[in-house]
């Protein structure tokens, strides 16, 4: 029984042994897991799942989902950073990696990581209830600056809403009072019962919600007009600076080589011109973003100076 | 010390425990919540009731849990699952498996099983669970830290 | 029933839509049927499989795989005593001491009956009335939700009228593991220990497969015991009408808790076996038979976490909101074809939701069929030395536990709670309140703090608002009726003891 199993023993080393070996040959050449900080199902997911399956085409080798939700994230984060720097382990992550930081759930910067791109943008919006009498950002201010602390936006603690909220406040110098009511359901349930007066909601939602005449959107928090949604006029048009996206980003581990690196963005750079894939993004409420290595670090440097800048102000900073 | 009065001091120090750690969670973010400590707080008061209750009770007579004997085999059933997980994480479930399976079998179904078929039933049951899972729904088994 | 039926036929009418609800339904029945593999696994594994087909076809397959997850959580409780998926906590409490006493083909019969009974029931409610109560999910506050969620917390009592102190006990641990990770309302970290993992709270079906599987393995073994006589030869279903009738009231209010948990977002089938089976021991004129082989538990569990099906499609379908972590997956099946579910799908889609009728129907019927076949057959599990069986369910419960969240650390919470589960045995604590304890102390929480903000700090609206002052008086009637029960209990145990 002892020589069968040493035996057995034996041929499965040198099975896996062989196989890492082939493994060595050159990037990309076996399963790239992308972790994503979000359950199945939702809207990171199915970017993420879409950008793996766009990723698989141009690599040529399996490009596997796997997400893991828990801790807001935190957990898919931690993963990463502990992944060996092969490239065979990265990152999906939005706005959120900030959040958490600068929240203190977790105490691993998002910049330590590696960028490699940003990818696909979901457009957040201010909405309320239709039967508000504002129609617009101005209508709001003017009334929230007559009556601080009065009225009452839902967001979701340590989430990006919460920093939605805050980004409002901070832009137009108003007071509001923030409460946490969950998820779109609860968010929801409580603009129509009158416990809440304003809510932040994505762009794909609100168009629903605004075409069967409940809900009206006061902004988009972006620089520009969202395409599926062109008649939503931005916060920055209006005169408020809020630009609060969710930009989603491709992250690998610290210590990523830089070859490695650019065989994925210049995979993803090519997503752009294929207006298949284009059309996928957009019937789940994404906007293409794409930015280089540099870009993103650029823009990842700023939006985390954003977050933290907020977060010292309004005392979240842990 | 008779198992109500153990069980029921364990439940209370628990509670006195998270009393002592839900202190030190940080203060309410939002106005008028009562905020992280509220309600572990109040769980541990009850479980401190309970645990007091308990303790007093009369002890009724107790069978004993397990023989000797019994308790030496479920040591070493404990002593296999942490060497399977540790062999998981470690070596992946390639490897791990047959060997867990292996050992297991040959633990559980002594003298009854047979040498070749317990090699058989390991090594089928492992390629057939990560035939399934991993090839065909795509679940990522572990695959251990090389 | 003529939307149902043209529901029905329309699908009947396309073989490749029969093919895939079959198919759907089959993996959902292994997937139930397998501790540690869920309808929420199976359904999350098939979504990116459906990105290539066209909207109809994905949810026949995801929707065959929601039903037959639900569905075949009771083979594993019952044959096993580790329930299938979270689903059929509940079933295993009573199907695995009766399927022990040798009657297996009973307790599976019933559970075949119940599921069938259960989903069609609730689609049937959701044809006929989701449009008019779909609306009732807006309405609903926190406040009415922390009552509600209260009042079903209260029923631990039920659950521990023979060990009054040990039960409460075990609901309060179950309470504060619950608290464990990112708190609701302010997301601060609480009694992480420092460990990142941790900050996800405990992984429910590690919980699960370590209190119920990894222990039941480990005592088995070190107890030796003999592989009980199984009946093999019981024809029909193993019950006769009479047993239907004589459950009539039981299974009417237990499809009603499920459908109504299912229907509130947020909570599925998962809560809906708990309470309706807490809810059944308090109102059986035999609730000492409960845990020790009675067959209005299995029914009760069963019905209702059927019954959230079709509970938790209603809010899906006319709202976009998700009533459970299935349906909330199903909405992304949705999504990814630009059909964002919302208030206007009925008017935009009449099709799609005509076809999602249908699937549902058709997939509670081969289901129903699947399983009667198989109840003959899943017996002889039983027959399998348990020097095979267990190992490979040691394995499948390790793959479980794993495959729900991708980290390893679910080993370690798995093996901790089969300790947990050994010393709670040993103790004589009881399992289920911590169970019914870890489900439903967050969404107390959570509801009682956010209705506390919406409040301003008061607790007037708890008992000014009409639902939730009705849904209060229910638990404090509860908890009354239980002292009361409990005390008459030990008078008649008093008079027992000096009559010997």
């Amino acid at each position: 029984m002892r020589r069968l199993s040493a035996g057995l023993l034996t041929v499965i080393l040198i099975v896996s042994l062989s196989w890492s070996l082939v493994g060595a040959a050159g990037y990309p050449s076996s399963t790239i897991k992308i972790m994503v900080a979000a359950k199945a199902g939702g809207a990171t997911d199915a970017s993420g799942r879409i950008i793996a399956q766009f990723l698989r085409e141009q690599l040529g080798v399996p490009v596997v989902v796997v997400n893991q939700e828990g801790g807001g994230g935190s957990v898919a984060t931690d993963t990463t950073i502990h992944a060996k720097p092969d490239g065979y382990t990265l990152l999906y992550d939005h706005v959120n990696a900030h959040v958490r930081y600068h929240t203190g759930l977790y105490g691993v910067s998002p910049l330590d990581l590696t960028p490699i791109a940003t990818t696909a943008a979901v457009n957040q919006t201010i909405a309320t209830d239709k039967n508000s009498p504002w129609q617009t950002l101005d209508d709001l201010v003017k009334d929230a600056k007559a009556n601080p602390k009065k009225y009452a936006f839902g967001m979701q603690t340590g989430a990006s809403s919460h920093f939605l909220s805050l980004a409002l406040m901070d832009a137009a110098g108003i007071e509001l009072r923030l409460l946490d009511a969950g998820f779109e359901a609860d968010k929801l349930a409580a603009l129509r019962g009158g416990q809440l007066n304003l809510i932040q909601a994505t762009v794909g939602a609100a168009r629903e919600y605004v075409e069967a005449d409940i809900m009206r959107v006061l902004a988009v928090c972006a620089t520009q007009r969202d395409p599926l949604a062109p008649d939503f006029p931005t916060a920055v048009e209006q005169g408020y600076d809020i630009v609060f996206q969710s930009m989603h980003t491709l992250y690998g581990p610290p210590e990523l080589p830089s070859e490695v690196v650019n065989v994925i963005s210049d995979a993803l750079a090519k997503l752009e011109t294929d207006p298949d894939y284009i059309e996928k993004l957009q019937k789940i409420g994404h906007v293409w973003g794409y930015r280089n290595p540099e870009g993103t670090k650029a823009f990842l440097q700023d939006e985390f100076g954003r977050i933290g800048r907020l977060a010292e102000k309004f005392g979240l900073k842990k | 010390m008779n198992r109500n009065r153990l069980t029921g001091s364990v439940l209370a120090l628990i509670g006195i425990a998270v009393l002592i750690m839900a202190k030190d969670l940080s203060a309410p973010v939002i106005e008028h919540d009562p905020g992280p400590r509220f309600f572990p707080s109040i769980a541990a008061a009850g479980l401190i009731i309970c645990g007091l209750f308990i303790l007093v009770q009369p002890q009724k007579r107790t069978e004993p849990f397990l023989t000797p004997e019994g308790w030496r085999r479920m040591g070493w059933m404990a002593v296999l699952l942490i060497g399977y997980t540790l062999g998981l994480i470690y070596s992946g479930f390639l490897i791990a498996t047959p060997i867990a399976l292996y050992i297991t079998i040959r633990m559980m179904g002594q003298p009854k099983s047979k040498y070749l078929t317990t090699v058989v039933v390991s090594l089928a049951v492992t390629f057939i669970v990560y035939y399934v899972f991993q090839e065909l729904l795509m679940v990522i088994l572990p695959s251990g830290v090389w | 029933m003529l939307v149902l039926a043209e529901a029905f036929k329309m699908v009947v009418q396309q073989p490749i839509m029969m093919i895939l609800v079959f198919i759907g339904s089959l993996i959902g029945l292994v997937f139930g049927a397998i501790p540690g593999l869920t309808a929420t696994t199976g359904v999350a594994l098939a979504l990116p499989l459906t990105f290539a087909l066209n909207p109809e076809m994905g949810m026949a397959l995801l929707i065959g795989i929601y039903v037959g997850g639900i569905s075949g959580g009771f083979i594993a409780a019952t044959l096993l005593g580790i329930p299938g998926t979270p689903a059929s906590i509940a079933t295993c409490f009573d199907a695995y001491p009766l399927s022990q006493q040798g009657q297996p083909v009973k307790a599976l019969g019933i559970g075949v009956i119940a599921s069938f009974i259960g989903t069609l029931g609730s689609i049937i409610c959701l044809i006929y009335i989701a449009p008019v109560v779909a609306n009732i999910a807006l309405k609903l506050s926190p406040f009415e939700y922390t009552s509600l969620m209260f009042c079903a917390l209260t029923l631990i009592a039920t659950l521990a009228r023979e060990e009054p102190f040990r039960g409460l006990a075990s609901g309060f641990l179950g309470i504060l593991l619950g608290t464990i990770g990112i708190a609701p309302i302010g997301s601060t970290l609480r009694f992480t220990f420092g460990m990142v993992p941790l900050s996800a709270g405990i992984n429910l079906l590690a919980l699960i497969l370590g209190v119920f599987a990894i222990k039941q393995i480990c005592v088995d073994h070190a107890e030796d015991k003999p592989i009980p006589q199984v009946d093999l030869k019981v024809t029909g279903l193993g019950i006769g009408i009479g047993e239907i009738v004589d459950n009539a009231w039981n299974i009417i209010r237990s499809f009603f808790i499920g459908l109504w948990i299912g229907f509130l977002p947020g909570m599925g089938a998962g809560v809906a076996n708990l309470i309706a089976y807490a809810q059944a021991k308090s109102s059986s004129k035999h609730p000492e038979k409960f845990g020790k082989g009675a067959a209005e538990g299995i029914w009760a569990s069963e019905v209702s976490n059927n019954a959230a099906i079709g509970g938790a499609m209603i809010p899906m379908l006319s709202l976009g909101i998700p009533g459970d972590s299935v349906t909330a997956l199903l909405l992304g099946g949705l999504m990814i074809h630009g059909l964002i579910p919302g208030p206007l799908l009925y008017i935009k889609q009449p099709k799609l939701v005509n076809s999602i009728f249908g699937i549902l129907a058709i997939a509670a019927v081969i289901c129903l069929v699947i399983c009667y076949l198989g109840m003959r057959l899943f017996p002889r599990v039983l027959t399998i030395p348990r020097y095979y069986l267990y190992p490979v369910l040691m394995v499948l419960s390790y793959v479980g536990a794993f495959a729900s969240n991708n980290y390893s650390f679910d080993f370690w919470i798995m093996l901790l709670f089969a300790l947990v589960g050994l010393i709670m045995d040993i103790t004589k604590m009881p399992m289920s309140p911590m169970i019914l304890g870890f489900i439903l102390g967050p969404m107390v929480e959570e509801n009682l703090r956010r209705a506390l903000t919406y409040s301003s700090g008061s607790w007037l609206p708890f008992i000014t608002r009409p639902v939730s002052a009705v849904l209060l008086s229910i638990a404090v009637f509860s908890i009354i009726s239980s002292i009361i029960k409990m005390r008459r209990n030990r008078v008649l145990q008093g008079n027992q003891s000096a009559l010997a």
